[in-house]
This record gives structure tokens, C-alpha cells and sequence, in this order.
């Protein structure tokens, strides 16, 4: 029985209708949902810069931050690679810390999406409980967010590549083509993450301890040719493993081989189904468990 | 604009109608933080006992909401007000029942929870206008707008944690009112800001509602709802109590919570 008071208005609504029922685990249509996304772009950008912008507000050196960070991690990797072994690596020193510093830098990109997207929605839950919108716009600014603080650490690693005289061959090309695969990678486990910590509170701290695993299964603080081969055929399980032995290759000169690219492709396309599969199916009941 | 986080599909209903809601019920979970012996190894062994519980919200709560309408909403803490809010606005999934809402929804609820500490009340506005899906090109002139109506002045430019209280109530209430939806959700709007303030956002919400918008706001204000609501719901316990005309149903609250007239002066005086 449903009770009624007041006067009809004449103002013209628009014809828009929505139906709220118990439907916890129904798929949004895919093409809808990434409409919306899409005209809401801005919003990815803004929210990514504007936090960006936040975190270093407090700080006297601000911005430049995201320069210096870089130029000290890369200090101190030469340091120990160049200074502390001495003249011991031979002529492959200087393909040892290039690779060291471009992996480190390429995989600090998803050591943010999982770092940070993976928290996004608990993060932002004053905006879950508070404002209408596609939820992926938050996790999907802090994967933005983490391209935006992984670009001035590449233009880093590009002096330091030429200015340590590492080579260069056309294998560079294939740079943009693996850093879009990485970052189809970051945004499947970005959204998958961010879905497990809203029903699994642990997971926010068992997430550092999934990024310190994660950092030594991939070849980022050792060249993959230094692993031993009894390792080595275990590691096919490990979605970032085939990408950054790629990403070795070309920064070393070589040509990856057309197996690694291959399985990190299927990787991205796997995770990002999955992670929004994830998401979309239990987005709804978000508010519920923030 | 489409809402994604929603089913829609085909209704019938009367068209006259911005809200109508059917058998609701809803919860919310609450986590109890009773740690058992052996460092709670004995709760993580023995589930069924559990650390969250589902508390029901709403039960069977029915009523409608001809467009144009002001919808005070009144009742004492916890009786259900702003989960009521919630499941009207699409962000809480109803565990039964139905919502139908037949035009635009205001995007912010609760004044300031939805905006983010660290950063300017300039880029809190223009989050908030583009989560929205207003255009970008729009943004300037709205900033503007809300900032002038807030009566920010330079603070727009400072972070969100610094403002005061009102400062916050005023900007939450000036984005939300400024993003033209054609039904208005406000929780709790009218108990930030100064007397000037409160006087701004009755004539702001009389203005849309002259204009043909329906508000349904949760307040204490028992005072402010028989000024501006055309009606009114008092919840208690999830349920409704009474529905109907303002002062009717003002009345009966005040009756159940033994407040007198003057008792009521006296308290939103201060």
C-alpha cells in the first residue's frame, strides 16, 4: 500500500526512470557503462592531477617531487650497482643498472595501481556514500594517477639511458606498445583489488605484503637472465613476469621474443576482463560494505 | 544521463509521480570489534559468530511523492532517515521492495562527506559538477556560481579540511543546488551555516521548488519543515509513522518526543 499527499507540478521532467530493486549481482550493459565513463573523462583527469596536485601541497619543493623522486631512487641504484661493486661488473655495468632503473621505474607504475587503485573505492568512500557516479571513475583517476607519476620517471630514465651510453635500437619502439599492455594489466588487478578490499578489510594490509612478493617474482631488482632455470618455468604464473623480461630485452637493445609480448598480452586482456567482471557485479552493493 | 549502478527496465506507474516507493526495506552492516582469545584466532575458527552484522534500516517502508513536491523528512537518530536518502538516490541496493524515480537526481547527499580533504574547494566544486556529467566547458561559469553563492570569497582556493563547519555546509548545499537535478536529495542541509546562511538556502530551496523540482530533505529542523515542506514523513524505527500534511505530522513528532512549542523555539534558537 503506498500513501500519497501534494500537488502535481507542472515543470517538464526529463524522461528519465529508474528502477531501484534487489539485484545485487546484475551486469550494468557494458556499452552504457563505458559511455558514461567516457563522458565523465574529465573527471579521471581532474581527481588525478588535482590528488597529485593535494599530496604535494604541504611540501616547499611541491611538484618537483615527482622529478626528484626519481633522480633519487636512480642515484641510488647507480650507487650501488656502479660505486659499490666497482669496476666488478665488467662491460655489462652499465646494461646492469639500466635495466635496474627502468625496470624499478616502469614497475613503480604498478606498484601504484595495485598500491593505491586497490584501495580507491574504501578511499573514496565519502564520495561512494555520498554521490551518484560509475564507481570505476575513482579507480580508473588512480591508475591515471599512476601513469602521471611514472612520465617524469621515464623522461629520467631516457637521459640516464643516453648519458650511460646504452643502446639504441629499434627494440626502443616496442616501449609504448608494452606500457599500454602494462597498463591494461594494472587497470584489470586495480579494479579487481579495489573490489576484494571493500568485502575483505585484511587485504588493505595484506597488500603490501602481495607488492613485496610481487617486486621480487618480476625480474625488476635482478636481470631475468640472472634467474636460475629452476625458477624460471614456475614464474608463467606470474602475469608481470613475461612483460618486464620484455621490457629487459628492448632496454637492453634486444628484440623481446614474440612469446613474451604474446603471453602479456593474454595476460592484460585476461585480467581486465576479470577485473571488470569483478567490479561490475558487485559494484552495487559497495555502499553497503564500505 | 543514464545511471549505471541501476536496473531499469519497463514501468508503468503514474507519470505525475517523482518518487515512489513500495514494501522498502534496507540495512546496513555493522562491524562489532570483539576480539576472542589467543589473539582472536577463537573468532577467525568460529565463524558463525561473526564481526558483522546486518541491521535492518527500513522496513516495509511505502509512500509517494507527486513532482513539485517538498519532502520534509523528520525522525530521531538512527530511525532510518539518511538510508532512506540513500536507497531513494540509487547509492544503497534495497534488500526488498521497489524505488521508482522518474527524473534527474541530485548527485550529493550528505554536505561535505563527498568532498576530499586535501584539495581546494574550487576543485571540489569542479569534481563534483563533472562526477555529475556536466560538461567541462560549463565549468567555469558554475564555479563561479557556487562560490559567489557559498560566499567563499578567497577561501575557494584554500583546502577543504581548513573550513569551518558552515563553510562546508554552504559549499555542499551550494554544489548540490547549483547542478540543476530535477529532484533534490539534501541530508542534514540546514543545520550548517549562519542564520543568514539558513535564510539563503530556504529562499534557494523554495526558488527550485517554485520552479517545479521535487526536495526531499532529512532535518531536525522541526520549524523549517512547516515553513518550507508541502509534506512530511516521520520515520521511527525504519517505519513510517505518520505521512502527510507538515504540521500534522510536526505535531505528532512533537507529541511522542513530549517537546512543547516553546521547548522547540528555544532549541533551534540555538
Amino acid at each position: 500500500m503506498s500513501i500519497s499527499t501534494g500537488s502535481a507540478s507542472t515543470r517538464e521532467y526529463s524522461d528519465i526512470v529508474q528502477i531501484f530493486e534487489p539485484n545485487a549481482h546484475a551486469l550494468p550493459r557494458l556499452g552504457d557503462y563505458v559511455r558514461d565513463l567516457l563522458a565523465r573523462r574529465t573527471f579521471i583527469t581532474e581527481l588525478a592531477t588535482a590528488e597529485i596536485r593535494g599530496a604535494q601541497s604541504s611540501t616547499f619543493l611541491g611538484e618537483l617531487w615527482s622529478l626528484i623522486d626519481p633522480v633519487f631512487q636512480a642515484a641510488i641504484y647507480y650507487f650501488l650497482f656502479i660505486v659499490i661493486r666497482g669496476g666488478r661488473g665488467g662491460p655489462n655495468q652499465t646494461a646492469y643498472v639500466t635495466v635496474i632503473i627502468g625496470s624499478v621505474f616502469f614497475f613503480n607504475y604498478t606498484r601504484i595501481a595495485i598500491g593505491e587503485a586497490g584501495r580507491s573505492i574504501l578511499r573514496h568512500k565519502g564520495l561512494v556514500l555520498n554521490a551518484i557516479f560509475p564507481r570505476a571513475l575513482v579507480t580508473v583517476a588512480e591508475v591515471y594517477k599512476g601513469v602521471l607519476a611514472t612520465l617524469p620517471a621515464l623522461a629520467i630514465y631516457a637521459v640516464l639511458h643516453l648519458v650511460l651510453g646504452a643502446p639504441i635500437t629499434q627494440a626502443l619502439l616496442l616501449l609504448p606498445l608494452l606500457f599500454v599492455i602494462q597498463s591494461g594489466m594494472n587497470l584489470g588487478v586495480a579494479l579487481l583489488f579495489s573490489t576484494v578490499t571493500v568485502f575483505v578489510k585484511d587485504m588493505n594490509q595484506m597488500m603490501n605484503y602481495i607488492l613485496r612478493v610481487l617486486t621480487f617474482a618480476t625480474p625488476v631488482v635482478y636481470p631475468v637472465s640472472t634467474l636460475p632455470s629452476s625458477f624460471a618455468k614456475y614464474m608463467i604464473w606470474n602475469p608481470f613476469f613475461p612483460l618486464f623480461s620484455a621490457y629487459q630485452a628492448v632496454i637492453t637493445g634486444q628484440m623481446p621474443s614474440g612469446g613474451q609480448v604474446f603471453l602479456s598480452l593474454v595476460w592484460a586482456i585476461g585480467l581486465l576482463w576479470a577485473g571488470i567482471w569483478v567490479f561490475l557485479r558487485h559494484e552495487r552493493s559497495f555502499a553497503l560494505h564500505v | 544521463m543514464s545511471v549505471p549502478l541501476h536496473s531499469t527496465s519497463e514501468v508503468e506507474g503514474d507519470s505525475a509521480l517523482a518518487i515512489e516507493v513500495e514494501d522498502l526495506s534496507a540495512s546496513y552492516l555493522v562491524r562489532t570489534h570483539t576480539r576472542g582469545g589467543a589473539w582472536g584466532l577463537r573468532n577467525l575458527l568460529n565463524r558463525e559468530k561473526g564481526d558483522v552484522r546486518e541491521v535492518p534500516a527500513l522496513r516495509d517502508v511505502s509512500f509517494d511523492v507527486p513532482k513539485g513536491t517538498v519532502l520534509g523528512i523528520i525522525g530521531r537518530n538512527g530511525a532510518g532517515k539518511s538510508t532512506l536518502l540513500r536507497t531513494l538516490a540509487g547509492i544503497l541496493e534495497p534488500r526488498a521492495g521497489r524505488i521508482v524515480v522518474r527524473g534527474r537526481i541530485s548527485p550529493l547527499l550528505s554536505v561535505g562527506l563527498g568532498m576530499q580533504p586535501e584539495l581546494s574547494g574550487r576543485e571540489n566544486i569542479r569534481l563534483g559538477c563533472l562526477a555529475f556529467g556536466h560538461p567541462a566547458d560549463q565549468l567555469e561559469y558554475l564555479t563561479a556560481s557556487i562560490t559567489s553563492f557559498a560566499q567563499l570569497g578567497e577561501y575557494v582556493e584554500y583546502p577543504f579540511r581548513t573550513y569551518s563547519s558552515g563553510m562546508k555546509a554552504r559549499l555542499g548545499f551550494a554544489v548540490a543546488a547549483h547542478l540543476d537535478p530535477e529532484i533534490l536529495l539534501i541530508d542534514e542541509a540546514l543545520t550548517g551555516g549562519d542564520a543568514k546562511f539558513k535564510e539563503k538556502t530556504a529562499q534557494k530551496m523554495f526558488e527550485l521548488c517554485g520552479d517545479g523540482r521535487t526536495i526531499a530533505v532529512v532535518t531536525h529542523g522541526l520549524s523549517l519543515v512547516r515553513m518550507m515542506a508541502t509534506t512530511a514523513l516521520w520515520l521511527h524505527q525504519g517505519q513510517v509513522a505518520e505521512y502527510g500534511d507538515p504540521d500534522d505530522v510536526v505535531n505528532a513528532y512533537m507529541r511522542y518526543c513530549r517537546i512543547d512549542a516553546s521547548a522547540l523555539a528555544v532549541m533551534e534558537e540555538d
